[in-house]
């Protein structure tokens, strides 16, 4: 933390230091200008503003100026008086950097260099490329030399005016102006297909007159005026722009700043951009450097548009690489910031238009499908007999489709909440709807059961409901929806087709019993006859007064016992052949086991079989209807004993076992000794009217399963280890165990 | 009433029926044995004096018709009276044919039991009788040379001694001396008891021969 406080205060400190030193630098620099000629002179103007531009932007520099008017006031005729000016001025301030500006200035300023400031480093500027040549500069004097490059501004004309047969050639008596007047005639020279007029000669008025009645086919080259040929001194600017006003041909010049008086173009000077370069220059002096002296860059090609449309030149002769200048901005350059707003708005209003329509369309078609749906709903419900409801907790409202009104029997108007509901409702199925409900609302879950409602005139008919409990966010208004359809046909069919199963289980055990009628009463017998010889012995005893109390007691009670042993067989077969309700109830599968053997045991006997038991003491119990289930194991074991009779079998005995397989399911099994199932078809047994037995009905196993599947259980068979098949059947065990399991 | 030597046997594999018969008889004053099974019953000695044996049809591993076919084929001739809990026909006529004494279907008249038991004791003591006829018939006739045996033949076959002696090829005078002494052995003085003493012993020759 201290640390990095300390790093940021040095490195203050020295951004500090840093630019106190730069501004005592830069306060020390000293620039004089020294201009050959009049500051009103555009060429001079120009160059000034692009020099001080770049010495501004530098920054800490004093600027000085002196413009020595060579044209009018030759320099041999007063540079002594120059000189003490210059020395008055400046002697005392040490001067960094003088710029010589044209050619008179930098010859002046070479020669008194020594003695006006000899401390001063030497940048020139405004200095045309052959008075270089002639010069012999110092090496510390740099500075870009210029060009006016006619020979380039006449290729320009002959590409504007391919019909151009001739020039007249314009420029000055002035020494500037002859020398730029002779590079100009030079350049038409390379064009010998050129007649050239040069009107150097001719009166300034004259050149005027003339320039206005030029043929088509002829140009006018300007170099520069600024002496005319009576010796007065004029601004080649302004001469530039006289003579574009009276031309009736192109004018074309070789500086940029006519271009703006009318010039039509040509390759130009622009003596601002020159002065810009300077100034660049001298700051990188400033700066202690020294660039060393250069060229310009190639003058551009600048046309000026107006001309160009004055004198009828087509725009499509504009070479590629020309600049244009003065065109009317088009509208697009012009106002593009308001066009592109303009688009953009109509852009977002009519992706809004579009967006509106597309979302009306969008609303319409929604709205337009989920008339459709609610109709197709409408219509399904109505197809389906589904009457649609919902039901407002709070406000006890009842909300039903006219198809629900119409199943549970109100008025098409009429207010229905629950109490009136429930009044239609069967009462032994008011609790348990009720119940559900509650669940439904409690759990926020669904509600669904089937109940039975009682119209006012005692019909009853079964409704099965479904429905789901909805809260609003805050939790406050529930609401349940749901649709209720009639089913009292589904559930008269349910009913019947049950009635025909347990009729036909019934038939079924019937059938069983009667099959071992004869075995049964054997078994009855057993007591009977115990009982009855018992009864004869006690007479003959008591005819003989021979009967002790005690043996008496004991015959009474042997004859009790074997009337209770014959009462339960009674009841055994009972139990087989009444037709009862299927009713389930917890069953320990092992009394199941035995009460099935002893109505088996005289069968056994009559086949002559011997029955063997192992049967798990800890069997969890099953949740079944004893009597079905029982059927399922006599009609096993009796299928045993057939199985045994077909053929001889060794051991006569049939093994009846009962077992948990896990936790949840007992399985109970019958082996017999017998040939075995089909090996080709082990589970045909199965099948309704399959019998491999001579006299059977092929019902009994069909049925013994569906009684075992109907308890959530497996009916299977298959072919024992040692011979003999072995049938079994599974079944779940009761759910939930007792409590004192669960203890 | 009767005599203490007789006894009745009981087979059936039903606890409570057994002992109710046990009581029945000893009311009636038999003597009465109760077994739970044929081969219990079989591994009894055999009773040397009148019995009966009553018999449960049904019964596991053993039922009633094997034991009486054992009991016959290993000579103990007993006077069965079989209990049947079903009255089915073809099984009471198997049993009556293998030489049952009853046949009672359960639940029955303890009178009727008491008096079939009665008549098969009966018949067991004329059996018995019939048996020691038989023995002491064969004992004499075991007793009798080969020669002897061939007239003793002869005779019961109603053959004059001069047929006799002819068939032997002897003389008519030995023939009578034989006859004489087979008379003897066989303790009786007509050719009649002769006869009547062949039939007891079941030797008669075929007719003819």
């Amino acid at each position: 933390m201290y640390r990095q406080c300390f790093r940021l205060f040095l490195f203050a400190v020295c951004l500090c230091s840093a630019s106190v030193a730069g501004r005592a630098e830069a306060e020390s620099k000293r620039v004089l200008l020294l201009y050959a000629e009049r500051a009103e002179l555009p060429a001079i103007r120009a160059i000034d503003v692009g020099l001080r531009e770049a010495l501004v932007e530098r920054g800490g520099v004093e600027v000085f100026a002196e413009y020595f008017d060579f044209a009018r006031f030759p320099a041999e005729q007063h540079s002594g008086g120059l000189i003490n000016l210059l020395r008055d001025r400046y002697g005392a301030r040490k001067l960094d950097l003088v710029i010589p500006a044209g050619n008179g200035a930098l010859r002046f300023a070479l020669e008194h260099r020594r003695e006006l400031f000899p401390d001063a480093a030497i940048v020139f500027c405004a200095i045309e490329r052959r008075q270089a040549e002639n010069e012999s500069l110092p090496a510390d004097v740099s500075g870009i030399l210029l060009t006016y490059d006619f020979r380039r501004t006449v290729e320009l004309a002959l590409k504007l005016q391919p019909e151009l047969r001739e020039a007249v050639c314009v420029f000055g008596t002035g020494d500037f102006d002859r020398q730029v007047g002779e590079d100009a005639l030079a350049a038409l020279a390379l064009h010998p297909e050129l007649r050239v007029r040069r009107v150097d000669t001719v009166p300034y008025a004259q050149i005027i007159e003339q320039v206005r009645r030029l043929p088509p086919g002829t140009m006018v080259l300007y170099g520069s005026i600024l002496r005319d040929s009576a010796g007065l001194t004029r601004v080649a600017a302004d001469v530039a722009e006289d003579l574009s006003a009276a031309s009736s041909v192109p004018v074309y010049g070789v500086a940029a700043h006519h271009l703006e008086r009318g010039v039509l173009g040509g390759a130009m000077l622009d003596y601002a951009a020159h002065g810009r370069a300077i100034g660049a220059m001298v700051v990188a002096r400033l700066n202690g450097q020294t660039p060393a002296p250069r060229e310009a860059a190639s003058n551009p090609l600048l046309i000026n548009w107006n001309a160009l449309k004055k004198w009828r030149v087509p725009a499509s002769r504009i070479p590629a690489e020309a600049i244009v200048r003065f065109r009317p901005p088009s509208i697009w350059q012009e106002r593009r910031g308001m066009i592109i707003s303009v688009l953009a708005l109509v852009v977002i209003q009519s992706a809004l238009i579009a967006g509106l329509l597309l979302n009306r369309a969008t609303r319409r078609r929604a709205e337009r499908s989920l008339a459709e749906s609610e109709q197709r709903i409408g219509l399904a419900a109505e197809a389906a007999h589904l009457g649609m409801w919902v039901w407002e907790v709070s406000g006890d409202d009842l909300w039903m489709t006219e198809q629900g009104r119409a199943l549970f029997g109100f008025q098409p108007d009429a207010r229905i909440d629950r109490a009136a509901l429930l009044d239609r409702v069967h009462p032994e199925d008011r609790v348990a709807r009720e119940g559900a409900i509650k669940r439904a609302l409690e759990t926020q879950g669904e509600y669904e059961m089937e109940y039975r409602i009682q119209s006012s005139d005692g019909a009853v008919s079964w409704v099965s409901a479904r429905g789901r409990c909805l809260r609003s966010a805050n939790g406050k208004d529930a609401k349940l929806l749901g649709v209720s359809m009639d089913v009292t046909t589904r559930k008269q069919a349910e009913l019947e087709a049950a009635e025909q199963r347990e009729e036909l289980g019934h038939l079924s055990r019937v059938a069983l019993v009667g099959e071992m009628a004869t075995s049964l009463a054997h078994e009855l017998n057993q007591p009977l006859t115990a009982i009855v010889t018992n009864a004869g012995a006690a007479q003959r005893f008591i005819a003989r007064g021979a009967m002790e109390a005690g043996e008496l007691r004991e015959m009474l009670a042997d004859i009790i016992a074997d009337g209770r042993r014959a009462g339960e067989v009674i009841r055994s077969i009972k139990g087989m052949v009444r037709r009862v309700e299927s009713e389930r109830r917890p069953l320990d599968v092992n009394e199941i086991v035995s009460n099935v053997l002893r109505l088996v045991r005289a069968d056994a006997l009559a086949h002559g079989c011997a029955l063997a038991t192992e049967l798990d003491s800890a069997l969890p119990p099953v949740l079944g209807d004893a009597v079905q289930l029982q059927q399922v194991l006599l009609n096993l074991i009796i299928n045993a004993f057939d199985a045994m009779r077909k053929a001889p079998c060794d051991p006569c005995r049939v093994e009846i076992a009962s077992r948990s397989l896990d936790a949840k399911t007992v399985e109970v099994s019958v082996r017999d000794f017998g040939p075995g199932l089909p090996v080709d078809a082990p589970l045909r047994v199965f099948e309704r009217f399959y019998s491999t037995k001579g006299d059977g009905m092929g019902m009994g196993l069909a049925i013994a399963r569906s009684i075992v599947e109907a308890h959530g259980g497996t009916l299977g068979a298959e072919n024992a280890q040692d011979g003999g098949a072995r049938f079994w059947f599974r079944i779940p065990a009761q759910a939930s165990p007792p409590e004192e399991a669960r203890v | 009433m009767s005599a203490p030597d007789k006894i009745v046997f009981i087979v059936d594999d039903d606890a409570s029926v057994r002992k109710s018969l046990l009581r029945l008889f000893r009311s009636a004053g038999f003597r009465a044995e109760a077994f739970a099974s044929a081969r219990a019953y079989l591994d009894r000695a055999a009773h040397d004096g009148p019995s009966c044996l009553v018999l449960d049809v049904q019964m596991p591993e053993v039922t009633g018709l094997d034991l009486q076919r054992a009991l016959a084929e290993s000579g103990r001739e007993e006077q069965v009276i079989f209990m049947t809990g079903k009255g089915d026909i073809p099984m009471c006529a198997k049993a009556m044919k293998a030489g049952a004494a009853d046949f009672l279907p359960k639940p029955f008249d303890d009178a009727e039991l008491l008096a079939a038991v009665e008549r098969a004791l009966v018949r067991s003591s004329e059996d018995r009788l019939r048996l020691a006829g038989q023995t002491e018939a064969r004992a004499r006739i075991a007793a009798l040379s080969p020669r002897e045996f061939q007239v003793f033949e002869g005779v019961i076959a109603g053959k004059m001694s001069k047929e006799i002696a002819a068939d032997l090829g002897t003389a008519l005078k030995t023939v009578k001396v034989q006859r004489g002494r087979v008379m003897e052995k066989m303790r009786v003085s007509s050719v009649a008891d002769l006869v009547k003493m062949a039939q007891q012993a079941g030797a008669m020759p075929p007719a003819g021969s």
